[in-house]
């Protein structure tokens, strides 16, 4: 497989026409669109929050068609096991052998709808493969493809039936995203408009699974000066100074934070990062990291803005 | 003219600072070089000149290939080859006159340029002296503010601006030529070595005298030798250096007898010791001059049976080399028959009237030893002359010597007494070498000229060995005493070399020879021997060259590295502070004008805002911006982009 030869300019106006494309499905939502296509060009995992029927999974099988990945979804519910994530081994009469029944994680994007519906030892049989891009299983490591996203979507906690993602587990989600209802004009046009399911049938997947790859080593190629580690770097301070949090940003979410704002500043066709990079990334990253202390997504959007506006841009 | 000059042109000013750096680094080069290829070069200078003045095009290819032709075929015939040193040179300048022509191009200007730099180089293959060097040195800065005047073609700053900055260059440079002097490893062997050419005149004592030859030695003024003595000085009269000895006689020329000439092996001092350092300058042969009579020498020579020292090789750079020596006669009881035979050898036929006085003399003094005194003692009281124009001498020159000119210096009294000695049945040789020397207090040590050569006689008294008997200082001792200046009373033609030597006594002239030893001894003479003292001084262990090459290597990389990085990240810092500076001005203006920057608003998001506020500042706003967010964001530091966003916010009025 050889590294794809693009060119920034013909793969900034690719994205953006991918951006423009699930803009048409899912409507007037565009900037978030925008925030999940970086998380996942950052080759990060992401989770979407919110109330049920606002068009998480719809998004979620957008990206991954417009990615042309091979895709696979799981429901999950409170009696979901493990091995139905995984996979498992099964006697095979005629051979008299074990053979290994790969699970749907084998797969280039997986959609983890209502992750938070099933049991913490359902959900728990995504950690490594988020992690570490394989699993194991009867003691035997197997890779997963390559790349590899997960897109899961949660109902809100508050909600009945539903298993809180322990603190640990969140943090493997780059961002947090919540959709929010749709503007009095888009859902205007939705429901004038066609089925959004087959709309989806409709779309050109435009890239091959080696040109992502390379586009995320162009995203990190994305320039970052020491005027911005700075910048970055007193906003984490920020979090972890504020006695209100219980403990601040892990490293993991700096990481996290400084890869979105880079590959936000590729999708803004830049090839250097800018403090306004940060600013629009950080709500996301930091949406599912606080919001189990902070309780409300609301306040975890409040909480993102006042550190900003806290730190000064160097 | 038709043809259209390049758009890179060289200008007027800078053709003639091309060719006034030419003219300096090849100045020493041109009394080497034939006269007919000399012209050729001035010629393509005019040319170059020509051709800037009028604005004409550079020779086309095929004049070019023709003129390259013709120039090494007039450099063939000029040295009947084209490789040597000599020839090379003269292929190297000539060349480089003729790229001069053809210069179009930047390039060419640049290559022009750093190729002087290796004309600068050729010079060491003639001289390394102190004058030449500091010569050249200053051609480099010439060349370097060249180079510097060329890059800035067309700008205002003057040359000697140019001169400062390059001079600065080069004082920069120093510290690093000076830890590559010290480490860069030297091998002794033959690829320093220089090469010499076969035309290449050499001085110095040879293998054989005839009439004329040391007289001619006695004209040149260049150093031989330098002493310096580690116990107490010998006298003046008993300084004799000593230098291949002679005993083949054919009549006309003495020349050393190889049968007598032995390397002997062993030799058992018995004498007080005089102990000093000789530093031999090149003398192209293998002979190691001695105080007379050496008792030790160093490893790499050898003691003949004559007790002159050779070096096993050709000395054909500066040597130094520690020898002891004593001051009583080689003492030996016996000369066995066949070796007395051949120290008794004399052409037959030869100087009759001599033949028959000295049978007479021998009549009249039957002991050898009252036969030497009173052959002197003949030498003073009959008016012979000491002087370095004596009439020429025909056939029997001892005849015509001892009875008809009587004048002549050291070789014809040596000449004259020994065929005489031998004529009475004396053994008797003839000594060449130097005899005396200038003592420069001022480093505590002896120089010895070519101007010191002498050539005495050597007896055998039976019962006592070799005597040293010098029948110059019978007829003049001051030439022994004071040296050779003294001894000439009768010299009118010989002013020039007169005032020359005679300058060598002020304290000037031995200020500046004791300076140039400094530099022969530790610069010029810095090979392995004196780096690896120095590196152990320094407690490194004396290495191998390879592992001296990587310490030179990481030293150097090392302090380059460190100086790179300091400016490289010193300015760039420097840079992106004075940029925030200057676009806190800039926000600091807009904050008057009601729009102040909220300390968390990025650059980008504020100017959006600002356009909003405000269309007719978009423009400006959008270019500061933009300028300050590449310099701060995107790592383009340049001092150019500071100064335009210095510009912008200037004259930004909200």
């Amino acid at each position: 497989m050889t590294e794809m030869r693009l060119d920034h300019l013909s793969v900034h106006k690719l994205l953006n026409h991918m951006v423009d494309q699930a803009g048409e499905i899912i409507l007037g939502k565009k900037p978030k669109i925008k925030l999940a296509l970086s998380c996942l060009l950052a080759g990060g995992h992401l989770l979407l929050e919110d109330l049920p029927g606002v068009g998480k999974t719809t998004l979620a099988r957008t990206l991954a068609h417009l990615l042309g990945l091979d895709f696979k979804r799981v429901q999950f519910t409170s009696d979901l096991l493990p091995a139905d994530v995984i996979g498992a081994s099964i006697y095979d009469k005629k051979s008299g052998q074990f053979h290994f029944q790969h699970g749907p994680i084998f797969t280039q994007i997986l959609l983890a709808d209502e992750i938070n519906r099933a049991t913490p030892k359902a959900q728990s049989a995504l950690l490594e493969g988020m992690e570490e891009n394989q699993v194991s299983v009867d003691g035997e490591t197997r890779p997963l493809p390559h790349p590899f996203f997960v897109i899961a979507t949660q109902n809100p906690i508050s909600h009945i039936g539903v298993f809180p993602l322990p603190e640990s587990q969140l943090d493997r989600f780059m961002m947090c995203l919540s959709l929010d209802y749709p503007s009095f004009e888009a859902e205007r046009e939705m429901l004038k408009g066609e089925d959004r399911r087959s709309l989806i049938q409709n779309l050109s997947c435009t890239l091959t699974p080696e040109q992502i790859i390379a586009i995320r080593n162009m995203v990190n190629r994305v320039q970052v000066s020491d005027a911005l580690l700075d910048y970055l770097q007193n906003i984490i301070a920020q979090t972890r100074n504020d006695p209100s949090n219980n403990g601040g940003l892990s490293p993991r979410g700096s990481l996290a934070l400084l890869k979105g704002a880079k590959s936000w500043a590729f999708l803004e066709n830049r090839d250097y990062t800018l403090p306004e990079d940060i600013q629009a990334v950080f709500p996301s990253i930091i949406f599912h990291r606080f919001s189990s202390h902070v309780g409300q997504h609301d306040k975890a959007k409040e909480k993102a803005e006042e550190i900003l506006r806290n730190v000064p841009v160097p | 003219m038709s043809n259209k000059i390049n758009p890179y042109y060289i200008n007027q000013s800078s053709t003639r600072l091309l060719l006034l750096t030419f003219l300096f680094s090849s100045l020493p080069h041109l009394t080497r070089v034939p006269p007919l290829l000399v012209a050729l070069i001035v010629a393509f200078a005019l040319w170059r000149l020509i051709i800037s003045r009028y604005s004409l095009a550079t020779p086309g290819i095929y004049l070019r290939l023709s003129l390259i032709i013709i120039s090494v075929v007039l450099i063939f015939f000029s040295h009947s080859s084209t490789i040597g040193r000599e020839a090379g040179l003269s292929m190297l300048l000539i060349m480089l006159a003729l790229k001069l022509v053809e210069i179009k191009t930047k390039r060419d200007t640049l290559l022009f340029l750093y190729l002087n730099y290796f004309v600068v180089v050729t010079n060491f293959l003639y001289s390394q002296s102190i004058l030449i060097s500091l010569y050249l040195f200053t051609v480099v800065w010439l060349i370097t503010t060249t180079i510097i005047a060329v890059n800035r073609q067309g700008s205002e700053i003057r040359f000697r601006a140019h001169m400062r900055v390059s001079g600065l260059l080069i004082t920069q440079a120093i510290p690093l030529m000076l830890v590559m002097f010290v480490l860069f490893p030297r091998i002794s062997g033959p690829l320093w070595k220089l090469p010499k050419s076969e035309s290449d005149g050499k001085t110095g004592l040879s293998e054989n005298m005839s009439p004329g030859d040391i007289s001619k030695l006695i004209k040149s003024n260049k150093i031989a030798f330098r002493v310096k003595f580690t116990s107490a000085i010998p006298e003046t009269k008993n300084r004799y250096w000593r230098g291949p000895v002679l005993s083949h006689f054919n009549g006309r020329a003495w020349t050393v007898d190889r049968q007598l000439s032995r390397r002997i092996m062993y030799h058992h001092p018995k004498s007080t010791l005089s102990t000093y350092t000789i530093t031999l300058e090149p003398n192209y042969s293998k002979l190691l001059p001695a105080l007379d009579t050496p008792v030790s020498w160093p490893n790499s020579g050898f003691m003949s049976s004559e007790h002159v020292i050779y070096a096993f090789q050709t000395v054909n750079n500066r040597f130094q080399y520690q020898l002891s020596s004593s001051n009583k006669p080689i003492s030996r009881q016996t000369l066995p028959g066949k070796i007395r035979n051949r120290y008794l050898q004399l052409p037959q036929s030869y100087n009759p009237l001599s033949t028959t006085f000295i049978s007479n003399f021998r009549r009249q003094h039957p002991n050898d030893i009252s036969l030497v005194n009173n052959l002197l003692q003949y030498f003073r009281n009959n008016k012979f002359i000491y002087t370095l124009q004596p009439p020429k001498l025909g056939k029997h020159s001892v005849d015509e010597f001892m009875f008809k000119t009587r004048r002549g210096f050291c070789e014809h009294y040596a000449n004259a007494f020994v065929v005489m000695m031998r004529m009475a049945k004396i053994p008797a040789r003839v000594v060449t070498g130097y005899q005396g020397g200038v003592y420069n207090k001022l480093g505590d040590y002896f120089i010895v000229r070519q101007s010191d050569a002498h050539a005495w006689a050597e007896v055998w008294i039976d019962n006592q060995g070799w005597r040293r008997i010098d029948p110059t200082a019978a007829v003049s001792p001051d030439r022994i005493e004071r040296g050779i200046e003294a001894s000439l009373n009768d010299d009118s033609a010989w002013t020039g070399v007169l005032y020359s030597t005679n300058s060598r006594f002020t304290g000037v002239a031995l200020y500046w020879d004791n300076m140039r030893n400094g530099w022969n001894q530790w610069v010029l003479g810095y090979g392995e021997t004196l780096q690896n003292e120095m590196l152990a001084m320094l407690g490194l262990l004396s290495a191998g060259w390879l592992s001296k090459t990587i310490t030179l290597a990481v030293i150097v990389g090392g302090l380059l590295l460190l100086i790179a990085l300091y400016y490289r990240y010193r300015d760039s810092f420097k840079r992106v502070e004075k940029s925030q500076a200057i676009y806190n001005r800039f926000c600091r203006k807009l904050s008057s004008a009601d729009l102040p920057r909220e300390p968390w608003e990025g650059p980008k998001d504020y100017v959006i805002r600002i356009s909003a506020a405000r269309a007719d500042l978009h423009t400006e706003a959008d270019k500061i911006t933009k300028l300050y967010i590449q310099i701060r964001y995107a790592d383009q530091p340049s001092t150019e982009k500071i100064k335009e966003l210095a510009h912008y916010v200037k004259y930004f009025k909200p």
